[in-house]
C-alpha cells in the first residue's frame, strides 16, 4: 500500500476506507456475518432486559441507585457491542447499517419501556391532546391549551389520528408505530449521507454512533413530539435529493424524482417550524455549494428548486398560518434564552448549578455528565484538525472529480464548532431547554468531524509504534476498543445530561412527594371531568395535572402562569378572586399530593414558574388547598383520594364574594 | 427486466382497493391493521418509488427505506390537507385518497417499468 501512497487510489483505500468505485459501495467484497448481528441482537435483548428490570424495580419503590446502576449496565450491553463492531474494520457497509438500524430502535425500546402503557412526557400530552381535537372534531386548528403554537404543526397528529381512523388501534399505539418507523428513517438516513459525504462506511457508522450519544436521542427523540417525526423527515429529504441527484440530470428521464422529494419538504413545513427552517438552511448551503463548485447545470437547478420550495413551505406556513408561532419561538424561547446567557456571560446574573434540585444525586451519575462532554471537547480540535487536513489535501477533488466534496465537510466543521458554544445556555435557567434541543441538531456535524477523528484512530498508522501489541491485528483491534469504549462513555454520559436524575427510570406507583408523572387518581378524575361537566371547560391547575386535564378530560386548562396564586395564597383573598375572575376560571383542580413534597425536581415548581418560594419549602402547606373547602363560594363536586374538583363559577362571575376570614383554616405551617 | 415488481405493483393496487373497502364496511380488526399500516408506511412510497425509478436504481434496502420514508410523508400530506378541508380526517376519506391515489400511481408505474423482454418503458 504504501507504493501508492499519493494516489486516488490508495487515500480511498487507506485515509477513508472507501472503494474505488464513485457510488459508496464501501466492503463491498466483505460479507455480512450474521453471527456478529445476532451476537449483537442477543446483547441487545439482553440489556432491554435489564433495563426492563430496572424500570420494573423503580416502579414498585426498590432503591433507585441500585435500580439505575442496573439500567445504565442494560444501556451499555446495547451500545457498546454494536459500537464495536461497527468500528471494526472488514466490515460489511450493510452489516454496519444493519447495526445502526437496530441500534437505534433497541433505543427507542428503552424509551417505549420507561413509559409501557401510556404517553408520561411533558410534551407527548400536547400532542395527544391535538391529536384528540382532530379524531374529535375531524379538522385542524382547534385551541390547544398547552401550547397554542402546536395545533398549528398538526403533521404528526394529522398523520396519528389517520392510523388511528384506518387500523382501530389506541393513539398510543399508533404513536409508538408512528415515532418508530421515524426512528428507522434517521437512523438509516443519517448513516447514509454521512457516508455519502464521507465516502466512508466505517466513518458513517461511527457518525451514527455520536449522533446517537446526544443528549435527547434515547428519550427526547424517542417521543410522541412533532419534531421526532419532521427531523427524519427532513434527514429523508436530504438523503433523497443526495441519492437521486444524479438521475436529476438526466433530464427528461428524471423529471419526477425531485417532485417526490417536494412531499416529505411539505410534510417538514407542516409538521414543525425548526425542522423546516434547518432543512431550508441546509438546502441552501448546499445549493451554494454546488454553485461555488460549478456543478452541472441541472444538478444545481433541483438543489435550487428544493431550496425555494422549502424556504417559500416553511416560512408561508410560519408567518401566514401559524401565526402564534412567531411569539412563541422568537418572544418565548430565544430571546429569554439570549438575553441570559448574555447577561451570564457578562456576569450580570448568576449561573445555574448543574445537576441542582431534588434529591441528592450520586458523584458517578454527574461524573458521568462531565466525562461525556470532557470526551466531546477534547476530541473535537482533533476532528476539526483532521476535517482541515481533508479539505486541504487535494485528495477531496481526485475523490469527487471536483470540488463539490468540500462543502458537505466544511458545513460538518461550522456545525461541530459551534457545540461548545451551544453548551453555555445550560448554566442559565431559562435557556438550558434550548441547549439540550440543539444537540439534536449540532450533533449532526458534531458526529462527523469526531467520526473522521475516531476512523483514523481505529486505523493502523503506517510507521507509528505498536502500543498495544506487536501484531497489527491485535493493536488495530485494540485502537477500535478504545474508541468503542469511548463513545459508549460519551453515550451513557450524555444520558445523564439530558435526563433528569429522578426521571431516568419509571416513577414509583406510589410515589413519596409530588409526583412527576400524571397519577392513575388525577386521570379518573379528569375522565370524570369530561363525563359530567362537559369538554373544553375552563380549569385551574397544578402544572403536571393540567396534562392530564387537557387529554383525558379535554379541557381547557389555563396556563399555570396566570392562576398559580389561587393555589398558593392562604385564604381566598382578594388576589385570588381576582385571578380567578380574570383568567375565567370555572372549575379548581386540587391535588393533594402538592402537600406530601417539593415540586418536581426537574421543574421546580408546582404550578408555574413565576410562583415565589420556589424551592423554598419542603412541601406546599395544606392551608393553601384547604381554603377551597372553607369558602362557601366554591361547591365540590367531585372528591376521590387526594383529587378534589370545586366549582368555583360563582365567584368567576361574581354572585358570590368569598370572605377572606372566613376561609383560613388554621395556621400556615413554617417552611 | 425487473422480476417481481409488476407483481408487487399489482399487490399494492389490490391491497389499496382492499383498504378502501374496509373502511366502508364493518371488517375485522387485525385485517383493519394490517391494511392500515401498509397503506401509512409501505404502499404509496413504493408505488411513487416504482414511478419515478422504474429501472431498479436502489438496492431492496433502499427501496424499503424510500417506501416508508416517502409513504410517511404522503401520508401526513394528505391527513393535513384532508382535514384542513371540509371533507374532514375521517377513515373513509383518508382510506379513499390514500387508496385512490395509490391505486393511479402503481397503475403509472407498472407502464413506465420495463417489460420481460428488456424494451424501454412506454412513456
Amino acid at each position: 500500500m504504501s507504493a501508492n501512497v499519493g494516489t486516488p487510489e490508495s487515500f480511498r483505500s487507506r485515509t477513508l476506507d472507501v472503494s474505488p468505485s464513485p457510488e459508496p459501495t464501501i466492503d463491498s467484497t466483505t460479507r455480512i456475518k450474521f453471527t456478529w448481528v445476532y451476537v449483537i441482537v442477543l446483547c441487545s435483548a439482553m440489556g432491554l432486559a435489564l433495563v426492563a428490570a430496572a424500570n420494573n424495580a423503580s416502579f414498585h419503590g426498590l432503591n433507585y441507585d441500585n435500580a439505575l446502576s442496573l439500567f445504565f449496565l442494560g444501556l451499555a450491553c446495547i451500545f457498546g457491542p454494536a459500537a464495536l463492531r461497527v468500528l471494526m474494520r472488514d466490515v460489511d457497509r450493510r452489516e454496519r447499517l444493519i447495526l445502526v438500524v437496530t441500534l437505534g430502535a433497541a433505543l427507542y425500546v428503552v424509551k417505549i419501556l420507561g413509559s409501557p402503557s401510556a404517553f408520561t412526557f411533558n410534551d407527548e400530552y400536547i400532542h395527544l391532546r391535538n391529536t384528540l381535537d382532530i379524531l374529535r372534531t375531524h379538522h385542524l386548528f382547534q385551541l390547544n391549551p398547552l401550547l397554542p403554537t402546536a395545533s398549528y404543526y398538526p403533521g404528526l397528529a394529522a398523520v396519528t389520528t389517520g392510523l388511528v381512523d384506518l387500523t382501530g388501534l389506541s393513539i398510543f399505539v399508533c404513536g409508538l408505530l408512528v415515532i418508530g418507523a421515524a426512528r428507522i428513517i434517521i437512523s438509516a438516513c443519517f448513516f447514509l449521507v454521512a457516508e455519502k459525504m464521507t465516502s466512508s462506511a466505517l466513518v458513517a457508522a461511527a457518525a451514527s454512533l455520536i449522533y446517537a450519544a446526544n443528549p435527547m436521542f434515547l428519550f427526547w427523540s424517542a417521543s410522541f413530539s412533532y419534531e421526532d417525526l419532521a427531523l427524519p423527515l427532513a434527514a429523508f429529504v436530504v438523503w433523497w435529493l443526495g441519492r437521486t441527484q444524479d438521475r436529476t440530470a438526466l433530464g427528461s428521464k428524471g423529471r419526477l424524482t425531485p417532485i417526490v422529494a417536494v412531499v416529505p419538504i411539505v410534510a417538514v413545513a407542516v409538521t414543525h417550524h425548526v425542522s423546516g427552517f434547518a432543512l431550508t438552511a441546509l438546502l441552501g448551503v448546499w445549493w451554494l455549494a454546488e454553485w461555488f463548485t460549478k456543478q452541472p447545470t441541472a444538478r444545481r437547478r433541483c438543489v435550487g428548486l428544493m431550496f425555494l420550495i422549502s424556504g417559500s413551505a416553511s416560512l408561508i406556513w410560519f408567518f401566514f398560518v401559524a401565526r402564534p408561532a412567531a411569539s412563541y419561538l422568537v418572544g418565548g424561547n430565544i430571546v429569554p434564552a439570549v438575553q441570559q446567557t448574555g447577561s451570564m456571560v457578562l456576569h450580570q446574573s448568576k449561573s445555574r448549578q448543574l445537576f441542582s434540585g431534588g434529591p441528592k444525586i450520586p458523584e458517578w451519575f454527574m461524573l458521568a455528565g462531565f466525562a461525556a462532554f470532557g470526551i466531546l471537547l477534547i476530541a473535537l480540535p482533533f476532528g476539526l484538525y483532521r476535517a482541515w487536513n481533508l479539505l486541504r489535501s487535494r485528495k477531496i477533488r481526485a475523490r469527487y472529480g471536483s470540488s463539490a466534496g468540500y462543502a458537505p465537510i466544511a458545513v460538518a466543521m461550522a456545525i461541530a464548532i459551534v457545540f461548545p458554544f451551544s453548551q453555555l445556555p445550560r448554566f442559565t435557567s431559562a435557556a438550558g431547554a434550548l441547549a439540550s434541543r440543539s444537540s439534536e441538531y449540532i450533533f449532526t456535524g458534531l458526529g462527523c468531524v469526531l467520526a473522521l477523528f475516531a476512523a483514523q484512530i481505529t486505523r493502523r498508522q503506517h510507521g507509528a509504534p505498536r502500543r498495544c501489541s506487536t501484531r497489527p491485528k491485535f493493536s488495530t483491534w485494540c485502537r477500535t476498543l478504545v474508541v468503542a469504549g469511548m463513545v459508549t462513555t460519551v453515550f451513557l454520559g450524555d444520558v445523564t445530561v439530558g435526563t433528569t436524575y429522578s426521571q431516568v427510570l419509571r416513577e414509583s406507583s406510589h410515589p413519596a412527594g409530588d409526583p412527576w408523572t400524571v397519577q392513575p387518581d388525577v386521570i379518573n378524575g379528569s375522565e370524570w371531568a369530561r363525563v359530567h361537566l362537559g369538554v373544553n371547560r375552563h380549569f385551574a391547575a397544578n402544572f403536571i395535572d393540567s396534562f392530564a386535564l387537557a387529554t383525558y378530560g379535554e379541557q381547557d386548562t389555563i396556563s399555570g402562569d396566570n392562576v398559580w396564586p389561587i393555589f398558593l395564597e392562604d385564604t381566598l383573598n382578594g388576589t385570588v378572586v381576582h385571578v380567578i375572575r380574570a383568567a375565567k376560571v370555572s372549575y379548581i383542580f386540587v391535588d393533594w399530593q402538592m402537600t406530601e413534597g417539593p415540586p418536581p425536581a426537574s421543574l421546580g415548581y408546582y404550578v408555574s414558574p413565576y410562583e415565589p418560594s420556589t424551592g423554598g419549602f419542603q412541601a406546599l402547606p395544606s392551608i393553601a388547598l384547604r381554603k377551597f373547602a372553607a369558602s362557601p363560594c366554591a361547591r365540590l363536586v367531585y372528591a376521590s383520594g387526594p383529587i378534589q374538583i370545586f366549582d368555583v363559577a360563582r365567584i368567576e362571575n361574581g354572585s358570590c364574594v368569598p370572605s377572606a376570614a372566613g376561609t383560613a383554616q388554621g395556621k400556615r405551617r413554617s417552611p | 427486466m425487473r422480476p417481481g415488481r409488476s407483481q408487487a405493483l399489482l399487490g399494492s393496487c389490490v391491497t389499496s382497493a382492499v383498504t378502501v373497502l374496509a373502511a366502508n364496511v364493518a371488517a375485522p380488526q387485525a385485517l383493519r391493521i394490517g391494511l392500515g399500516v401498509a397503506m401509512v408506511f409501505v404502499l404509496p412510497g413504493f408505488a411513487a418509488v416504482c414511478a419515478v425509478l422504474p429501472r431498479r436504481e436502489l438496492s431492496l434496502g433502499e427501496c424499503l427505506l424510500a417506501s416508508l420514508g416517502i409513504s410517511l410523508a404522503i401520508s401526513v400530506c394528505m391527513s393535513v390537507l384532508l382535514a384542513a378541508t371540509p371533507i374532514g380526517l375521517t377513515r373513509n376519506s383518508l382510506a379513499a385518497v390514500l387508496g385512490g391515489s395509490t391505486i393511479i400511481v402503481s397503475i403509472y408505474a407498472w407502464r413506465r417499468t420495463p417489460r420481460a423482454t428488456g424494451q424501454r418503458s412506454r412513456s
